[in-house]
């Protein structure tokens, strides 16, 4: 089953209580969910081969309502908060559209905290998206994914939960322009090392707004992925977990494929 | 309507046995670099005849055509014929790195000042023994291919590509081409599956021999494609390839009937299966699946365009009439067994007759559709 052998845990962190799931060994991976919040999947799985995941439910997403966080910079600050709480000094993070947009964030104020960032459709660049909402299932399907058939089989947040969590999007992430300029700006001094990751088929977030980080993140690189929507780990999650763990294993020498093409001595 | 010519650059050179692959040790440099030679003056005297565009294609291990790499033909001929459109129509995409295929493509494009258009192609059976290609996955690795080949034009910050076929960390092609967002790109449609996505991509499409009735047919999935993709193709957009040579009398014209049983006529039974396999594969035959060799057989083509030019003028008509296309491309000649004198004579004869009929017809067909 995907993600069975993750352990829920539980720990205070920044004023919330937060809900965390860990799996693996390694070098410390934080995972970042997007709006629809967290969700176990095979790339994650797969990831913790290599890297102790620690897929953490920001605050709201959970029972504990948050009508607090007003920005991604305090998301962010909530993040290295629990970092604090698990003794967690550096951490590789990875984030998902929303969650992607934090990670950015976390990365900009907190660098020293962060060895490597590995954006999944992330979502601080928006033009020319448009908001999941208002959307037919069947419409919000083709968004996300290419392959709704894949485990996890995809399926749209419940109602209710939605009706929790989506002020906090509208707070934090909406609200902010689809370009922000000075973002760019601080993006340009940033030297972390960076993987920003779209889907082809993006239908959430065009992918041409990745090459917007490849242009300003100077140690970045820009990947897309063949036969994806914007939820590229449930799409294609093993080409997802290969990437993800060759960079986050070697760093940009992952540009160089580091298997044997010998065929026989 | 546009006329278009294929220039298969035949060895014109002595040769013992005409097999795939034909055995190099009877390639004469003498004769082979005359037979270049001879290519060139054909694509002069097409020039000359007003044929909208000289074309080539990727073939290997054959002494019908000496262009496994069309690209450097095309440069040179560029320089040769400063003004003249060239298509190069295709390239075999699966035996190839896509990505250096668009750089060699951007180049040659700046190299002849925008002039070229591209063809991607799946590439014949045979070909697939060239370089030990995997013909099990061909479709579904062409259409990946496409998809990179076009990202590798037109994406302008540097990307890598992870995909089911191809993986590619770090693209970001120097020269760009000079057409934007990339030149003309054709795709063959010889299936519907093909034809459809041609019209999906929105690329040309291509036709090799295929009745006008199943061209017909690979038109509506490539107009359906299309629209699915938010465009609508013209005749234009549609090209037809067929052998065609014509004389001031039937005798002359039968000059240019090529002799295709002879391309693999020598091979062994074991290479023919060996083929038919690969070409089953393509189809979408399943591995492992044994093949029934009563199923088996040439494809079927629609006989080629021979005659006089009256007669030729009438059957491209009528075929363009049934099959919806806007662009013909001739392969005149097409084998060694046509001399060469006979086909810069039939070229001549084209531009003195057919191509400005054809040319003519431009503004009824347009009415017409």
């Amino acid at each position: 089953m995907i993600g069975e052998h993750f352990v829920e845990r539980h720990v205070e962190a920044d004023g919330f209580a937060l809900r965390y799931w860990e799996g693996g060994v390694g070098d410390p991976l934080v995972v970042l969910h997007g709006a629809g919040g967290p969700v176990a999947t095979i790339a994650q799985d797969l990831l913790a081969a290599q890297n102790g995941v620690l897929r953490v439910e920001l605050p709201g997403w959970g029972e504990q309502p948050n009508d607090r966080s007003a920005s991604l910079t305090e998301l962010a600050s909530t993040v290295v908060a629990f970092m604090d709480a698990i003794g967690v000094e550096r951490a590789h993070i990875l984030g998902t559209s929303l969650g992607g947009a934090v990670a950015l964030h976390l990365a900009l104020d907190h660098p020293e905290r962060v060895i490597s960032l590995v954006l999944e459709s992330p979502a601080a660049f928006r033009v020319g998206s448009r908001p999941p909402v208002g959307l037919s299932p069947e419409e919000m399907q083709r968004a996300f994914r290419r392959h709704p058939e894949r485990e996890p089989v995809w399926s749209p947040p419940e109602p209710e939960a939605m009706a929790r969590f989506w002020p906090i999007v509208e707070r934090v992430l909406v609200a902010t322009p689809d370009f922000d300029e000075s973002l760019v700006q601080r993006m340009s001094s940033c030297d972390v090392r960076t993987l920003v990751m779209f889907g082809e088929y993006d239908g959430v977030i065009p992918l041409e707004n990745g090459r917007t980080y490849r242009r300003n993140l100077a140690n970045s690189s820009f990947q897309i992925v063949h036969d994806a929507a914007h939820d590229i780990q449930g799409d294609r999650p093993e080409a997802f977990a290969d990437t993800v763990g060759d960079f986050l294993r070697r760093g940009m020498a992952f540009l160089v494929p580091d298997r044997d093409t010998l065929i026989n001595p | 309507m546009r006329v278009e010519i294929f220039v298969p650059v035949s060895y014109y050179g002595p040769i013992e046995t005409r097999t795939w692959p034909t055995p190099s040790r009877q390639y004469d440099p003498q004769h082979g670099m005359r037979s270049m030679e001879c290519g060139f003056e054909q694509c002069e005297a097409a020039f000359r005849a007003g044929f909208d565009s000289i074309n080539f294609a990727e073939h290997h291990y054959s002494i019908n055509q000496l262009s496994p790499s069309p690209i450097f033909y095309a440069g040179i001929l560029g320089q040769r014929l400063p003004d003249a459109h060239i298509g190069v129509l295709g390239s075999d995409l699966p035996l190839h790195n896509p990505v250096q295929l668009a750089e060699e493509y951007a180049m040659l494009d700046n190299l002849l000042g925008g002039r070229v258009n591209i063809g991607l192609l799946r590439g014949t059976p045979n070909e697939y023994l060239t370089y030990g290609t995997n013909p099990w996955e061909s479709k579904e690795a062409f259409k990946e291919a496409v998809r990179l080949f076009i990202r590798a034009l037109t994406e302008p910050e540097p990307f890598g590509w992870e995909g089911r076929y191809y993986r590619y960390r770090n693209v970001s092609i120097w020269p760009q081409p000079v057409q934007r967002p990339h030149p003309r790109i054709l795709l063959s449609g010889n299936s519907p599956d093909s034809a459809r996505f041609a019209g999906e991509m929105h690329c040309d499409i291509g036709f090799s021999f295929q009745p006008p009735e199943t061209c017909a047919a690979n038109v509506e999935h490539y107009r359906a494609g299309a629209r699915d993709a938010g465009w609508e193709p013209t005749a234009d957009n549609i090209l037809y390839r067929q052998f065609c040579f014509i004389g001031d009398t039937d005798e002359k014209a039968e000059r240019g009937r090529a002799d295709l049983n002879a391309l693999f006529g020598g091979a062994s039974m074991d290479y023919i299966m060996t083929m038919g396999m690969v070409g089953a594969a393509m189809a979408g035959a399943p591995k492992g699946v044994p093949l029934d060799p009563s199923k088996m057989g040439p494809p079927h083509f629609d006989p080629p365009w021979i005659g006089t030019p009256e007669k030729v003028l009438g059957d491209i008509r009528k075929f363009r009439d049934a099959a919806g296309i806007g662009r013909v491309e001739f392969i005149v000649g097409g084998t060694p067994s046509c001399p060469h004198e006979a086909v810069i004579e039939s070229i001549a004869l084209m531009g003195e007759t057919i191509i400005p009929a054809l040319h003519a017809d431009r503004f009824e067909l347009v009415v017409a559709r």
